[in-house]
C-alpha cells in the first residue's frame, strides 16, 4: 500500500488519482525503495528553481503506481541556500537520467548518484552555467568554451562502430557506440540530445498559457497530439477544470488516429529494415488513409492543432464522420490483409525471434513504457491503469506478449492496431453533443498538476507548475522514448550487428535522426561508409566497400 | 505465400503516386493554409498578435506616420489558425492555399496599415478609428466622449469625475 509507505511524510494532496507528500532528504532512498517494493515505477523526475517562491531548489519524483491506479510525487527540496539532495539512482536505477538532467539545467548535486555526468548539456557548455534557473534569460549566448580533454582507450581487440547523426529533425537523435567483436555487439554506449531545443526555457519565459499547447505539440515530429493532450491536462488538473464531454470524445478519438498512422509507420519502416520494401510500399498506403482522416478533420496532416485549455478547437460534424467511418473501413481492410500476410512471412520471423531481449525485472528496474513493456511481459497502460479523456467509457483490450524479444513488440502494435480501428468507432458512435470548450476557469498561482497520456511509444508525463498572468512557472514534457532509450545497450548486447538497426527501431525511436552513422575500422581507422545506416550494414557486411 | 499475395495485391492497385505538381491536388474544406488578412475589415485591435503562438504576427504603432501596423510573416507562421479563432471581425482567414515557396522574400509579408487617431486632448495617437468604432456599440453613449481620449488622459479625465461626483 502507498499511503503506508509514505506514513510520516507530509501530505500536500491526495485524491483519486494523484499523490503529493513532501520527503525529507534524509528518508527519501528508503521511501524510494518503498515505493518500488510496492509495484510503483519510476516516471520521471523535474528538478525546479523554487527560489523567487521560498529560496529552495526542488526536485519532484513521479513515480506510476498502476496497481492503486494513482501517480505518487515526491517533493524533495534542497535545505536553503544549499544544493544537496541525497541521490535515489542507488536503489532506482530509473532515476539516472532524471536527476542528471536536474544537475545539468539547475545544478542540484545530487549525492551518491553512481553516474554524475553530463547527460543535456554539450561538452563545450560553460561550468557552472545552469540554463533552466530562473536568473538565467531565455536568450542568453555564451561563447562555448573549451571542452574537457582525456577520452577512453581504444581496447585492442574491439572493434568500435559510432552509430548516430548529428541530424536536427526529430526530437531524439540518437548516438551509439557499438563495441564489437567479430560480428557481435558486446556492449553499447549512448550519448544523446545533440538537439536539445530549450523548450521548456521558451515556454516559461516567453509564452502564454494557451500557446504552450501549439508548442508542446512540436516535441514530437509523430506523436504531437499526445505531448498537447498532456500539457493540457496537466494544466486542466493544476486549475480543476472540467471539460466538455464531447471535447473528451474528439480528444480521444485524434489521439488514437494518431496511435494508428504512427503504428502503421514504424511497421513500414520495421520493414523496410529487414530488407522487405514492398511491404513498407503497402503498408505506407494504408497510412494515407488514416493521414487524410487527419487532414478532414483538424485541417492538417500531421499537426493536428485540436487541442486548448479547456477542450478542442474543431468539431466532427454529422458529415464528416461518415466520411471518416468510410476511409476508416478502407484503412481497417487494407492493413489487416497486408499485415497479416507480413506476420506470417517465416523470414520476417526468422529476423525478429530472440532478437533484442529484454527481460521483464530489468525493464521493470529501467521503468520501460508502452510497447516495449507489454512485449516484456510488464502489463502496464495508461489508459487502461488512469483513464483520461474518454478512455474510461470505451472497450478496449492491453495486449502483452512475454517473448520479451523485437517479434513481441511487433505483435503487441500489431493487436494495438486493431484495437485502436474499434475504439476510434466506438468513440465516433457515442459521442455525446455538447460544447466544446469551457473557457469559464481561472489559473490559480503557483500549483502543480500533472497529465499523463499513452502515446504511441508509451507514457508521456507533462508537470506544469502555473503561475498567474497567464504563464507557467514551470513546465516539464517526459517523452516515452526517454525512458525507452536506457534499454536500447541491453538488447544490443550478444546480438549480430547485422540485428541492431532493426533492435534500436524496436521501441519506436524517432528513427529518421538514426539514419546516419561512419563504420570505423578500429585498427585503420579508416572509414568504410558513410551514409544510411542500413545501406551502409548492407554494403560493410557484403564486403562491397 | 504471404509474399505472392501481396503482388496480386500491387497488380491489382496499380499506381498510386499522384500527378502533383503537373495536376493540382485537393485539400479539404476546412483546410489550414496561408493565413490572408483582409484589410478592408481588420481594425487593429491585435489580439491576433497576443493568441499567436510562434509571433509571426506583430501589431505596433508607427507614431511619426500615425498609423498602426499589423505586419505578418509567413516565415513565422505555424498554420494554428488561432488568429482566425480569436479575431473579432472575422478580418484574418486560413485559405486553401499551400504553395508557398518563393524566391523572393516580400512574398513572404503582409502588411495591413490602419490610421490612428490623436487624443482630442494631448494630441498623441493612441489606437485606430476602426477599432473605436468597434468599442462606441458597447460603451453607453455618456461615456462615449472618453473614447478619443488616449488612456493616459482618460485616466485623467475619469478621476477628475470621480473626484468631483459628476462629469464637468
Amino acid at each position: 500500500m502507498v499511503v503506508e509507505v509514505l506514513k510520516g511524510c507530509k501530505i500536500l494532496r491526495h485524491d483519486d488519482r494523484v499523490t503529493v507528500a513532501e520527503v525529507s532528504p534524509e528518508r527519501a532512498r528508503e521511501i524510494a525503495k518503498g515505493l518500488f517494493n510496492a509495484g510503483c515505477y519510476y516516471s520521471c523526475g523535474m528538478g525546479v528553481d523554487e527560489r523567487p517562491v521560498n529560496m529552495r531548489f526542488a526536485m519532484y519524483h513521479v513515480f506510476n503506481c498502476e496497481a492503486e491506479r494513482r501517480h505518487v510525487i515526491l517533493k524533495l527540496t534542497t535545505p536553503t541556500n544549499e544544493l544537496t539532495l541525497p541521490s535515489i539512482t542507488p536503489v532506482i536505477e530509473g532515476a539516472s537520467w532524471s536527476e542528471r538532467e536536474a544537475m545539468d539545467m539547475l545544478g542540484i548535486i545530487f549525492d551518491g548518484h553512481p553516474e554524475p555526468e553530463r547527460l543535456i548539456l554539450p561538452e563545450d557548455w560553460p561550468e557552472g552555467v545552469y540554463p533552466l534557473r530562473k536568473d538565467f534569460p531565455y536568450n542568453k549566448k555564451l561563447p562555448p568554451a573549451k571542452p574537457k580533454e582525456g577520452r577512453k582507450k581504444p581496447r585492442p581487440d574491439i572493434i568500435e562502430v559510432p552509430l548516430g547523426p548529428y541530424h536536427p529533425t526529430l526530437h531524439e537523435p540518437e548516438y551509439f557506440e557499438l563495441y564489437v567483436k567479430g560480428d557481435k555487439i558486446v556492449d553499447a554506449k549512448y550519448r544523446g540530445f545533440h538537439i536539445h531545443r530549450g523548450m521548456e526555457k521558451l515556454a516559461e519565459s516567453r509564452m502564454t498559457l494557451n500557446q504552450v499547447p501549439f508548442l508542446a505539440e512540436r516535441i514530437c515530429g509523430i506523436c504531437g497530439c499526445t505531448h498537447s493532450t498532456a500539457y493540457c491536462q496537466a494544466v486542466e488538473d493544476a486549475a480543476g477544470i472540467y471539460v466538455p464531454e464531447r471535447a473528451r470524445y474528439i480528444r480521444t478519438i485524434m489521439l488514437e488516429i494518431e496511435r494508428l498512422h504512427s503504428h502503421l509507420l514504424w511497421f513500414g519502416v520495421a520493414c523496410h529494415l529487414l530488407g522487405f520494401d514492398s511491404g513498407f510500399m503497402h503498408l505506407w498506403r494504408a497510412r494515407e488513409y488514416i493521414m487524410d482522416i487527419a487532414e478532414l478533420i483538424t485541417g492538417n496532416r500531421k499537426t493536428y492543432g485540436i487541442n486548448i485549455i479547456g477542450g478542442v478547437r474543431r468539431d466532427i460534424p454529422e458529415k464528416k464522420k461518415r466520411k471518416v467511418l468510410e476511409l476508416l473501413d478502407l484503412a481497417e481492410k487494407d492493413s489487416r490483409e497486408i499485415l497479416d500476410n507480413v506476420v506470417k512471412m517465416g523470414e520476417l520471423k526468422e529476423r525478429m525471434e530472440n532478437v533484442g531481449v529484454l527481460p521483464k525485472k530489468k525493464g521493470r528496474e529501467i521503468g520501460v513504457v508502452g510497447p516495449v513493456a507489454r512485449a516484456s511481459g510488464i502489463d502496464t497502460d495508461v489508459r487502461r491503469d488512469h483513464p483520461y479523456a474518454a478512455y474510461g467509457d470505451l472497450d478496449f483490450e492491453v495486449p502483452v506478449y512475454k517473448g520479451e524479444d523485437v517479434l513481441s513488440r511487433f505483435l503487441v502494435r500489431y493487436d494495438e492496431t486493431f484495437q485502436s480501428f474499434s475504439m476510434i468507432k466506438q468513440a465516433l458512435d457515442n459521442m455525446p453533443e455538447g460544447e466544446l470548450i469551457n473557457e469559464d476557469y481561472e489559473i490559480p498561482s503557483f500549483k502543480l498538476g500533472l497529465g499523463v497520456t499513452e502515446a504511441p511509444r508509451g507514457e508521456d508525463v507533462h508537470l506544469v507548475i502555473t503561475w498567474g498572468e497567464n504563464k507557467v512557472y514551470r513546465w516539464h514534457p517526459r517523452a516515452s522514448t526517454y525512458n525507452n532509450l536506457p534499454a536500447i545497450p541491453i538488447m544490443l548486447r550478444g546480438n549480430d550487428i547485422a540485428d541492431a538497426p532493426i533492435i534500436i527501431a524496436s521501441i519506436d525511436p524517432c528513427f529518421s535522426c538514426t539514419d546516419h552513422v561512419s563504420i570505423i575500422d578500429s585498427e585503420n581507422g579508416r572509414v568504410l561508409w558513410r551514409g544510411s545506416l542500413e545501406e551502409g550494414i548492407r554494403r560493410v557486411g557484403n564486403g562491397k566497400a | 505465400m504471404g509474399r505472392l499475395k501481396l503482388i496480386s495485391k500491387a497488380l491489382s492497385i496499380g499506381k498510386v503516386t499522384e500527378k502533383y505538381p503537373f495536376a493540382p491536388i485537393e485539400v479539404p474544406e476546412d483546410y489550414r493554409g496561408k493565413p490572408v488578412i483582409d484589410g478592408e475589415k481588420c481594425i487593429g485591435c491585435g489580439a491576433c498578435a497576443n493568441a499567436c503562438p510562434p509571433q509571426a504576427i506583430q501589431v505596433y504603432d508607427d507614431v511619426e506616420r500615425g498609423v498602426r501596423v499589423v505586419h505578418l510573416f509567413l516565415g513565422r507562421c505555424i498554420f494554428c489558425a488561432r488568429c482566425q479563432d480569436v479575431c473579432p471581425v472575422g478580418a484574418i482567414k486560413l485559405t486553401k492555399e499551400f504553395e508557398l515557396a518563393t524566391p523572393d522574400h516580400d512574398d513572404l509579408h503582409q502588411v495591413v496599415e490602419l490610421k490612428l487617431v490623436r487624443c482630442s486632448k494631448c494630441g498623441k495617437p493612441f489606437d485606430t478609428y476602426r477599432h473605436l468604432i468597434q468599442v462606441a456599440e458597447n460603451v453607453p453613449p455618456w461615456e462615449r466622449e472618453l473614447l478619443l481620449l488616449c488612456p493616459e488622459c482618460r485616466m485623467e479625465k475619469t478621476s477628475e469625475w470621480r473626484l468631483w461626483g459628476c462629469r464637468k
